[in-house]
């Protein structure tokens, strides 16, 4: 009787039918490339834009509570210590002190500058901090290493004396300051023989790459408000990525159940990864409010947040690639050394691992352990440091083969997205035009030039997650559900899924998020915020109308089943009959329908994608950047002048915001291209440039002008078919920025960021004919 | 933080007493180095001297010699934004314009930014030693190094962190002192400043009390002046290399009178003196330029890490009397 | 600020008058090959000096360490040559009686001297739109309008602009509510992702939009040079502003 059901899926550029099973009226419509919405995918202003203009929307910082104390940390001065002595006990009665908290005790190891040593709540943070001056503390200062050759020298100082205290133990090899290695990751392992490879190689290409650290620098800093309750509960505050993870921490870190742990986070002032889990400030300042009795804040100033807040670990990458000459990539393999200060995660392989074919790879991926502060997740961990050495090895390749650096990234990528990226960004960046005439012109000492690299992130979803929409008798929509927003715009994009899953105006909806007493939301890390949840409120939403669908039905005089819902009516297949949602509404014999959505495995089931599915559509996601450089040789100053960003992230769910996003990525890719640098003082170890005045982010003056275009892919893998966008935004942009910069002067810069002594030292090795 | 008291000073010799009978005071204008200092707890103090209503009415006016006088109270904004000094001063509106952040442009004055506190890192940081906070030598010597002084760094690396200076010292200008007595003092700019090499201690030549009240920049005929600032970052940043020149030229195209200065690389406004010498008397032209360039980082003695700094010099140095070659 | 350690300044004296002048004197006629001789010798005369005078390194180093202990004089009766001028009004270090009008309302509160006016804008007067992101004036979020004029208000004691006219983000909407021009051009720009250094943006936007209602899209880059944003949000900023200026819809790209 039925036609057989088909979804129109592909890149929009190669839309094709796929045969489905018929959709049972319960199921969640599949929004494929032909559905016809009205608010997904149309750029709609962010629904709590007001609040922000006008300064009211809250973020932690600004939390005031009756009765609430400020909190003060006694951190590590030094990188490497052992508390001889401390007492708090004086402390405890000076002016405005009401709690004091000891973190470690007589005889407790300091492992980075910065690591907490005891906190102090008081009724003003100045009283808190004179207060800190009168603690009786002694710490002897121990041998420190800061950086990864000294950490690697034979009879360094160990960061770790026992393996058993050591982060990641168990897992992999820990000898000395070195952990790993790690020859293959949950996506990838090594393969082949690289060895016999090489060796048949037409030319054998080798390079050593070094990458900075860099810190997150959020511009609101970590920070928590608790108030404890009298049953032994908390109410949080936080400035979070995941408040699920905080309700997490605290009730482990206090053996209380979850349940007593409420978390909120209505706005967060930027975290790209730094702010999961509870962190040590929350259990701290949970620890202080449980003595006081008091509700209490504690926010970390500036240099606190470059020292413990989290960053992006170094790297060192030794890369060996061997080519065919007609431009085929054989073989390669990277030996990594990063350190993520007293924590682990350095490994930069995985984009060497899956963004081009090669049956011959080979990565060895250690962390080596240093006096400094735990790197966290970082947009997109490991990638732009990988992708920066990797694209490298690809553009010397082409330089050497005299080939076009688009045309040796054709021959080795099969992602059926990134090959159409390529041609649409060659045609849209003039880029053969440029690369041809731009390093001709040198004036007054400046010259330009363009380059290109190619980006990669993973289609990541959080299983579980979920919302519950609530329909009011007055037509009102109220879609709740425990994510937040740091930024990226969910609140608008819950709501332009919610309003097109019940095909109602926008402004009937109301999104209520941020609040741990709602159903779980994702994390928002990952790049997994908009995939994990858009399919769990349409379900929701879905939900809501089938349930409608019962109060339409004897005005409709059809079974419920048959009951459809279009353009805001409820009708039936022949469409004799249509009655407005909002009458449908006001014939609630209660106050609201409720429909709840959770995020369940994608359609075909597939969580992960390992690397033989790079190829495939919506299992990575796909992106490329071209940038054109201004360098100037008098001075090795690099003013990047444009970049084009083309990215995939399955269906745009809101190309404004995403528009955003990308810019985003591309502006902080180029920072950490030419400025950003964690620098220590190399004798004692402490951090020199922790503040926003030495420690450079790009501001207003280094921008480029950045076309962004969003490519629409149509996965069909879920019912929105949403994939990530804030990670493969920044992940090629430094090594863009590189390539521009060697087709500009011959120079190939391998160390970021590439400071103005690094290019004039590079200009000096390569004379250009 | 340290608490102090907070007062209003009625007349510039009131002040420079109360300082000079308060060895606690500090003097204070714009506050910006001042509230930094406090913040990092490296300025112990008793009380802060506020010189805020000693701004006179009109702080950028002319005398009758036609020289320019500067009220040491003036902002930033205003001298960057002024229509005298762009024409007549203009290396010191570019030096201005191009310092901080507009915030702070809109509140440091003028005879702050020629006295603030090095920059330096090292300095700043109470966790690390420092010469000049009392350590036995300069750690950045052997350490990080990379953004401090190529001249005179054998015993501290710092740099003058003030830019208007660089560019008064090129247009010569002169800085008229109140001592709290009957008497004044004026010196050339560059007299306020001695090098790490002199004194380790305070780059500053100024007496207990003594404050700047005004700032004169003589007239001198058809002097024309410029300022260039290579920066890391575009966006508010400090120099690499900051440097200003002031040029007058005779009749048939001849440099009648030069000054090159130097900032980013010294503790003091550093005077190219070989550079100056190669052009005095010569034709100003893209040639002779650039060989005047050539020696103005004669005599750099860099650390390790910082010899990048002396070609960044030649550049800017080229670029900066380029920029004064007379337009057909 | 004229700003130097008190602590240090007998240094600076011993050292003129040990051979500065022909310290300079040489600097400025002969160049730098003499110099190095000369301030040699300057130097270690000021070194001898500071034997003489009993000032070192190492007292300068315990007067840091002991801050508290440095001249407690301030209370002390002033000299008679000060009696006879109007004596300064010497305030703090805590309970200041402190005036402002924040918004066009006027408010008051007593604050110690060293209290920014960030801090007192957002702890005594509880207007939390202004932000603190790096507490030393360089990300901007703090930003508000002194007299109209622009600063950053973490680096401002509050006791310095003693009967100010303050104006914050808070203020920048109309009486009504209504939106001003440039927070709606914002919002519908998407010029903001987390927002955190949005007021700052706001309210230099807007002291910008009311100096220099013809601002070019260099005058816009100056302008808002000092102000961070971490997500990336500036090219989205500047398409808002220069709508707001009724410039044209987009960035150049």
């Amino acid at each position: 009787m039925s036609r057989k059901h088909v979804e129109f899926l592909g890149p929009e550029w190669d839309l094709h039918e796929v045969p489905a099973s018929t959709p049972k009226p319960d199921d969640t419509p599949v929004w494929d490339g032909k559905a016809t919405l009205n608010y997904v995918g149309k750029d709609i202003p962010r629904l709590d834009g007001p609040e922000k203009v006008t300064g009211k929307a809250k973020y932690t910082t600004d939390i005031q509570l009756e009765g609430m104390l400020y909190a003060y940390v006694i951190r590590s001065p030094v990188p490497s210590g052992k508390i001889i002595r401390i007492r708090m006990n004086e402390v405890a009665d000076s002016p405005g002190v009401k709690a004091v908290h000891e973190v470690v005790t007589t005889g407790a190891t300091l492992r980075y500058e910065g690591q907490p040593i005891a906190a102090i709540a008081a009724t003003s943070l100045r009283l808190a901090k004179m207060a800190a001056e009168q603690v009786d503390l002694q710490i002897e200062t121990l041998p420190h290493v800061s950086d990864v050759e000294s950490a690697m020298a034979p009879n360094a100082p160990l960061v770790y004396k026992t393996t058993a205290t050591a982060p990641g133990k168990g897992r992999l090899p820990i000898q000395g300051n070195l952990r790993g290695p790690a020859t293959g990751g949950r996506r990838f392992k090594s393969t082949g023989d690289v060895t016999a490879a090489l060796q048949t190689a037409d030319f054998v290409q080798e390079e050593h790459f070094d990458t900075a650290v860099q810190t997150h620098s959020c511009l609101e800093p970590h920070g928590s408000v608790v108030e404890p309750l009298p049953d032994g509960g908390m109410n949080i505050w936080t400035s979070t990525q995941s408040i699920a993870s905080v309700v997490r921490d605290v009730a482990r870190a206090f053996e209380i159940p979850r349940s007593q742990v409420r978390v909120q986070a209505q706005f967060v002032g930027g975290g790209f990864g730094s702010k999961f889990g509870a962190g040590q400030h929350t259990i701290m300042a949970a620890h202080l409010a449980r003595k006081a009795e008091a509700p209490v804040q504690l926010i970390l100033n500036r240099r606190e947040e470059h020292l413990c807040g989290g960053n992006r670990p170094s790297s060192r990458q030794d890369v060996k690639m061997g080519w065919k000459s007609d431009g085929t990539l054989l073989a390669w393999s990277v030996i990594s050394h990063g350190t993520a200060g007293v924590g682990t995660g350095a490994g930069v392989a995985a984009p060497f691992h899956m963004i081009y074919t090669c049956d011959h790879r080979h990565s060895l991926e250690y962390d080596v352990f240093t006096n400094t502060g735990a790197s966290a997740a970082f947009r997109a961990p490991g990638h732009p440091q990988g992708v920066f050495a990797l694209e490298g090895m690809v553009d010397r390749a082409a330089a050497h083969l005299k080939m076009d650096p688009v045309a040796i990234r054709l021959q080795n990528d099969n992602h059926p997205v990134r090959r159409e990226q390529w041609n649409r960004a060659v045609k849209s960046f003039d880029w053969a035009r440029k690369r041809n005439q731009l390093p001709q012109n040198t004036e007054n000492g400046i010259i330009r030039g363009v380059g290109a690299a190619s980006s990669i992130w993973y289609n990541i979803m959080q299983k579980r997650v979920g919302a519950t929409v609530e329909l009011y008798s007055d037509g009102k929509v109220r879609v709740l559900t425990g994510v937040q927003d740091i930024g990226v715009g969910i609140r608008t994009v819950v709501a332009q899924v919610t309003a097109d899953a019940l095909q109602i105006p926008l402004d009937q909806i109301e999104v209520i998020l941020g609040d741990s007493h709602l159903p779980e939301g994702p994390g928002s890390g990952g790049s997994k915020t908009t995939a994990s949840l858009t399919p769990a409120i349409h379900e929701a939403a879905h939900k809501v109308l089938r349930k409608l669908a019962y109060i339409a039905s004897p005005f409709l005089g059809v079974h419920p089943e048959q009951v459809i819902f279009e353009n805001g009516y409820a009708t039936d297949k022949d469409k004799t009959t249509r009655i407005p949602f909002l009458e449908l509404c006001n014939n609630m014999s209660f106050e609201r329908l409720v429909g709840h959505g959770e995020r369940q495995a994608d359609r075909d089931g597939i969580l992960q994608s390992p690397v033989e599915q790079m190829a495939q559509l919506g299992k990575v996601i796909a992106g490329v950047q071209m940038a054109q450089v201004a360098v100037d040789t008098y001075t090795g100053i690099i003013r990047v002048e444009d970049v084009l960003a083309i990215q995939d992230c399955g269906r745009v769910m809101n190309p404004l915001q995403a528009r955003s996003q990308v810019n985003g990525g591309v502006i902080q890719g180029l920072s950490y291209a030419l400025y950003e640098e964690r620098r220590l003082d190399p004798k004692t170890g402490i951090m020199l440039n922790g503040n926003l005045e030495k420690y450079r982010i790009a501001g207003m003056g280094d921008l480029p002008n950045i076309q962004v275009q969003l490519t629409n892919t149509y996965t069909g893998r879920t019912s929105t078919g949403a994939m990530g966008l804030g990670e493969p935004a920044t992940v090629p942009t430094a090594a863009a920025i590189r390539n521009a910069v060697y087709h500009a002067t011959g120079a190939f810069i391998t160390s970021m960021p590439m400071t103005p002594r690094k290019v004039l030292a590079a200009l000096d090795q390569e004379v250009r004919p | 933080m340290s608490k102090f008291t907070f007062e209003r000073a009625n007349s510039w010799v009131e002040a420079a007493r109360r300082i000079k009978e308060n060895p606690g005071l500090q003097v204070h204008a714009g506050g910006i180095d001042n509230i930094d200092l406090i913040k990092e707890g490296i300025l112990p103090i008793d009380g802060l001297v506020s010189l805020a209503k000693l701004r006179s009415k009109k702080p950028i006016r002319k005398n009758k010699k036609m020289d320019i006088i500067l009220n040491s109270m003036v902002s930033l904004s205003e001298i960057s934004n002024h229509p005298l000094i762009q024409e007549k001063a203009t290396a010191l509106a570019q030096a201005a314009g191009k310092a901080a952040t507009p915030n702070i442009r809109n509140v440091a004055t003028l005879g702050g930014n020629l006295c603030q506190q090095p920059r330096c890192e090292y300095f700043r940081n109470k966790l690390l030693p420092c010469l000049r906070r009392g350590a036995e030598q300069c750690p950045a010597i052997e350490g990080d190094h990379e953004n401090l002084a190529v001249f005179e760094n054998t015993f501290c690396a710092a740099v003058l962190p003030s830019s208007l200076a660089i560019s008064l010292a090129a247009l010569g200008a002169e800085i008229d002192i109140v001592t709290g007595e009957k008497q004044r003092r004026m010196i050339p700019v560059e007299q306020l400043y001695r090098s790490g090499l002199e004194s380790t201690q305070t780059h500053l030549m100024l007496d207990s009390g003594e404050l700047i009240e005004r700032i004169v920049i003589p007239h001198k005929g058809g002097i024309r002046s410029q300022y260039l600032k290579v920066k890391p970052r575009e966006s508010f940043d400090w120099p690499i290399v900051e440097a200003a020149a002031a040029v007058s030229l005779t009749e048939d195209g001849r440099v009648n009178h030069i000054r090159v200065v130097l900032g980013g690389v010294a503790m003091l406004p550093w005077r190219a003196t070989l550079s100056e010498v190669e052009l005095q008397g010569n034709i100003l032209n893209a040639d002779s330029c650039r060989k005047a360039a050539k020696k103005a980082a004669h005599g750099a003695t860099p650390l390790r890490d910082n010899h990048y700094k002396t070609r960044i010099i030649e550049g800017t140095v080229e670029r900066v009397l380029t920029a004064l070659i007379p337009q057909e | 600020m004229h700003n130097r350690p008190i602590t240090v300044s007998a240094c600076a004296t011993d050292s003129r008058k040990s051979g500065y002048k022909k310290r300079t004197h040489a600097y400025w006629t002969h160049g730098m090959g003499v110099l190095c001789s000369v301030s040699r010798r300057a130097c270690e005369a000021n070194m001898s000096e500071n034997k003489k005078t009993g000032i070192t390194r190492r007292t300068f180093l315990k007067g840091t360490a002991l801050s508290g202990a440095l001249g407690s004089q301030l209370t002390k009766p002033a000299t008679a040559a000060q009696k006879k001028k109007r004596l300064p009004v010497v305030k703090g270090p805590d309970g200041v009686p402190l005036k402002l009008v924040i918004n066009g309302e006027k408010k008051q509160a007593r604050v110690a001297t060293d209290e920014t006016l960030a801090d007192v804008i957002r702890d005594h007067f509880g207007l939390t739109g202004t932000k603190v992101g790096c507490d030393r004036g360089a990300c901007g979020a703090c930003t508000i309008l002194v007299d109209g004029i622009p600063r950053a208000s973490c680096l401002t004691f509050a006791v310095d602009v003693e009967g100010a006219s303050v104006e914050t983000v808070e203020g920048i909407a109309e009486t009504n509510g209504k939106l001003s021009a440039l927070q709606s051009a914002f919002i519908s720009h998407d010029a903001m992702q987390c927002g955190y250094c949005i007021p700052g943006f706001i309210v230099s936007g807007e002291a910008l939009l009311r100096k220099n209602p013809d601002a070019s899209k260099k005058e816009i880059h100056s302008a808002l040079s000092g102000n961070l944003c971490r997500c990336g949000s500036q090219p989205h900023i500047i398409e808002a502003i220069l709508s707001a200026l009724g410039k044209g819809e987009s960035h150049e790209s």
